[in-house]
């Protein structure tokens, strides 16, 4: 089955058919339609929302203006004609009105910073000093858009200069310029559409979670089980291993956005934890890791199973290791595994890692810096079920405590993460904006609720979602989302116990699962099949009579954080 | 065939590759020396053709450390009279090359 692509809008006051053309043709994930909107029409495209280009309801927009253009006044300054800066952030706080009136049309707007090609020379000297240098205004637009749109939750500005940065000195072709008012070569293009496409990506929820590294000659130089740890390259006066050990501050940074490490190597796993504990320069310990798998097997097996085990899913994981065949491998075995090409050259593996673009998401939260400290506190939950005879007997061990909140404001960032990221236990699958999901939150028919799992390995945050939608004696579970942290823990069984409650409480007398398959949501149709809900000739469709009761889980303390 | 035509002709066909990147499945060009680039029958339109000029400058100048110029007012009454194809394009900027070479 395939999915319809995702629609984007170009909106620029330049001719931005090239990028267009450039989306259409991309096949790498996710797959967009571009529409150009009619050219140098900007403000007014923004203005009008019965323009004919917001038809086609894109789904989101980008807007990619020229300074000139979107300020009168900084084209003035540009002939170094008199001018003010309050004129120029005059302009500045116009368009950014237009941008936000725009942003309620699209799940995302995107917005790219300005620039001038970097020939030009300005005021020179004075052109980051003067109040009419060039530069300086440009550096002022720029921090006032930022900031004018920095609490709008569906705006994202992007910074051009990165790209045409990137592309250097061929980004800018005065010719395409004269010739078809293309004010960029298509490198440049290609470098917003990459960085697009990851923050779609990261939008729809589609971003890595997980990197999975070798060891030898990856982590540090040199194969440690041959020249033990007191000899493995790392730190110290010798370039390469100041490059491992800033390779490895890269991947502990990436932690602290919510990305979880994990190690698959073929080595002995005495030797090389013992390498991770008691090297001196070592970065990286074993608490940072989700979780590893060092031994002889095969690779690909190796990260099958540490990826089933962390639960999650092949196309969340990013593999590196510095052997090309056991990339080659893995490439093979699992090609929705995303395995960078690493250079033959170490002192190139962090420019490498940093340039990925594949974690791009639209909100760190404090969840996410405290991720691997939760799955850490799993392994140690696995490890006590490993005690324990029975499934029952380990959950009550467990003391776990499920509370339960209405949607506030504090937690509205975290749900709409979770909605946006969660596939496996997803019953609809459905993606909302933080405001969009406030806004129907607030239906007087509608009912949303989260919630916090905590036991005694540690607390695992906001990690479900509960919604409802009343109609006459009907109240349909629109969303049941849990984080595959907790799944298999009985919460699932508290939330359904929750929507019996909530049913009962608003006189309905049939509660209803809807599931909308999915690639990825068998684990959530297998949960509604064994919950005791009746399931008729659809077989997605599951329903419980309210005047029966839906027993809470013995081994769940629930505690309502609000009046429910 | 000399190393220039043979540079020559990379650059042409590097071109096409990039510039089909950003066209439409219909609209693409093979890499052909009986290709149409300019007139009635091409598949590119004025952007497209802006587009294929400019990166044939810039590929032509990697691969062979000339500068040429195809998009000035001289080409492009050259092109509507005498320039069609994309062999025609390989040919005539292969003697642009080898008479500026001989100078």
């Amino acid at each position: 089955m395939s999915k319809e692509k995702t629609h984007i809008l170009l909106i620029a006051d330049f001719n931005i058919e090239n990028l267009s053309g450039l989306f259409n043709n991309d096949e790498v994930h996710p797959q967009i339609k571009a529409t150009a909107a009619p050219f140098d029409q900007a403000a007014q495209i923004l203005m009008d929302d019965s323009h004919e280009c917001w038809k086609s309801i894109p789904e989101y927009a980008l807007v990619w203006t020229t300074p000139d253009k979107v300020s009168p006044a900084f084209a003035q300054l540009k002939q170094f004609e008199t001018t003010t800066i309050e004129k120029i952030k005059s302009d500045i706080d116009q368009l950014a009105k237009q941008l936000i009136k725009a942003s309620t049309r699209v799940k995302a707007l995107f917005v790219a910073t300005w620039t001038i090609p970097p020939m030009e020379q300005g005021l020179g000297m004075l052109d980051l000093k003067s109040d009419a240098g060039v530069r300086r205004a440009l550096q002022i637009m720029n921090s006032k858009i930022i900031e004018l749109l920095n609490e709008q939750k569906n705006i994202f500005v992007l910074d051009s200069s990165k790209w045409i940065g990137k592309v250097g000195s061929k980004a800018i072709s005065p010719k395409l310029w004269y010739l078809g008012k293309i004010p960029f070569a298509n490198e440049v293009f290609l470098e917003s559409l990459y960085d697009i496409k990851a923050a779609i990506n990261g939008i729809e929820g589609k971003s890595k979670k997980l990197i999975v590294v070798d060891l030898d000659n990856t982590l540090w130089g040199g194969i440690v089980g041959d020249i033990g740890w007191e000899n493995i390259r790392l730190g110290g006066h010798d370039p390469v291993g100041e490059a491992f050990k800033d390779f490895q501050q890269d991947l502990k940074a990436l932690t602290n956005r919510g990305i979880l490490l994990g190690i698959v190597s073929k080595n002995e796993e005495k030797t090389a934890l013992e390498a991770i504990e008691k090297h001196p320069e070592m970065i990286l310990h074993s608490d940072n890791f989700a979780g590893w798998k060092i031994n002889w097997n095969d690779k690909a097996q190796n990260l099958a199973d540490l990826v089933s085990e962390l639960n999650l899913g092949m196309d969340s994981v990013v593999f590196i290791d510095d052997n090309p065949v056991e990339r080659d491998r893995v490439r093979e075995s699992f090609p929705e595994v995303l395995v960078p090409e690493m250079p033959e050259d170490k002192l190139l593996f962090p420019s490498v890692l940093k340039s990925l673009r594949c974690f791009d998401n639209p909100v760190i939260s404090d969840e996410d810096r405290i991720r691997t400290e939760k799955y850490r506190a799993e392994q140690k939950r696995k490890t006590s079920r490993a005690k324990v005879d029975s499934i029952d007997d380990w959950l009550k061990s467990l003391e776990t405590v499920v509370t339960v909140e209405p949607l506030f404001p504090v937690n509205l960032e975290r749900t709409a993460q979770l909605l946006n990221k969660t596939n496996q236990m997803n019953l609809s699958t459905r993606r909302m904006t933080a405001d969009a999901l406030k806004m129907w939150s607030e239906n007087k028919n509608h009912e949303f609720w989260t919630f916090r799992v905590a036991d005694k390995f540690g607390d695992s945050g906001l990690v479900g979602i509960l919604s409802l939608e009343f109609a006459k004696e009907n109240a349909a579970i629109v969303d049941f989302v849990l984080s595959c942290r907790v799944m298999g823990r009985k919460v699932e069984e508290t939330m359904a116990h929750l929507a019996i409650m909530r049913a009962k409480k608003n006189r309905a007398t049939e509660v209803t699962a809807k599931l909308i398959p999915t690639e990825r949501n068998s684990p959530c149709l297998k949960f509604w099949q064994n919950s005791g809900f009746q399931c008729g000739n659809d077989t997605n469709l599951f329903k419980w009579e309210v005047s029966k009761t839906y027993e809470l889980p013995g081994s769940i303390k629930l505690i309502f954080k609000s009046e429910l | 065939m000399n190393s220039n035509h043979q540079k020559v002709e990379k650059a042409v066909f590097d071109t096409i590759d990039q510039l089909n990147r950003q066209l439409s499945a219909r609209n693409r060009l093979t890499k052909n020396r009986n290709e149409l680039v300019i007139g009635e029958d091409s598949k590119l339109d004025s952007l497209g053709l802006i587009n294929f000029l400019v990166a044939c400058e810039q590929n032509i100048e990697v691969l062979t450390g000339q500068k040429i110029n195809l998009t000035g007012d001289e080409m492009f009454a050259n092109a509507n009279s005498t320039l069609g194809t994309v062999g025609d394009f390989i040919d005539y900027i292969s003697n642009q090359i080898s008479n500026s070479e001989n100078e």
